[in-house]
């Protein structure tokens, strides 16, 4: 049983590879749970809902051209496509490309205390679905 | 970005020295105070994703200081310590956060405490003080 400890994945959002500029990354998929539970059960019943996933990312911000603040800045308020893979490689079934699109309702260009890295974390809400590639 | 520990240490000397403070980018056996001693404290790796990620190098600079007073040496370290003034060790290092593009940037953390010190065969008395610099690059 092998492990894996993340510090070399790539994470692309609107095609713009922000890897080294990210020191978190959550996807979340997360579905309703929907109770069916009858009379003359003893116990209850499930079922899976629509799906509410979310995509968190923490940046290191950067001002520079085609970094952090001029690739998210333009996506607020729209949507756009976002691309995660465990390890920077090629594509397999032990290295899948996990594939969204996520509205970008929140985005914080200036988070940071005196003396401090100048971070921005985000949680965006994926509209669809999480697709996994392996090829 | 990609620096050495070797390259940085030289960036912060070249720095001061261009500022008037004397300056080397290691703990020399032998020095003549007044003086700034470069050398690595530690390194956090990891600061980012990616092949190369960004690290956070801390730094002690070793200020020496001979004391041919009471007054006068308690003086030159006051300027060396202060935040701003030509002598700042904060403001020096600071004027050009990347030391010349060696770095993406770099913070003065802290100076102080000092502390006296004796050396040579004559024992004389000299004040030390440290000051805690934060570099990060790739």
């Amino acid at each position: 049983m092998g492990s894996l400890i993340l510090t070399n994945p790539k994470i692309t959002i609107n095609s713009v590879d922000l890897t080294t500029h990210v020191d978190q990354v959550t996807i979340e998929q997360n579905l309703a749970d929907i109770d069916v539970s009858t009379f003359g059960t003893a116990s209850k019943l499930h079922l899976a809902g629509l799906s509410d996933n979310k995509f968190t990312v923490s940046f290191l911000m950067d001002f520079a051209v085609g970094s952090v603040d001029q690739t998210i800045y333009p996506l607020v308020g729209s949507t756009t496509n976002v691309t995660v893979q465990p390890v920077n490689g090629a594509t397999s079934s032990s290295n899948p490309v996990y594939s969204f699109v996520v509205v970008v309702l929140d985005y914080k260009p200036i988070d940071a205390a005196v003396g401090a890295v100048s971070k921005s974390a985000a949680t965006w809400p994926i509209s669809g679905v999480v697709t996994r590639n392996i090829t | 970005m990609s620096a050495t520990i070797e390259s940085m240490a030289e960036a912060i000397a070249a720095q001061l020295t261009t500022a008037g403070i004397r300056s080397t980018p290691y703990l020399g056996d032998t020095f003549t105070p007044p003086i700034a001693l470069v050398a690595i404290k530690d390194v956090t790796y990891h600061e980012a994703f990616g092949v190369y990620p960004l690290g956070m190098y801390r730094f002690d600079v070793y200020l020496i200081c001979a004391r041919p007073s009471d007054r006068a040496g308690i003086q030159a370290i006051e300027a060396y310590m202060s935040s701003s003034g030509t002598s700042s060790i904060r403001a020096t290092l600071e004027a050009d956060p990347t030391w010349g593009g060696v770095v993406e940037n770099a913070i003065v953390r802290s100076s102080g405490p000092m502390a006296g010190i004796s050396l040579g065969a004559s024992g004389a008395v000299y004040v030390s003080v440290p000051f805690t610099v934060e570099a990060y690059t790739s």
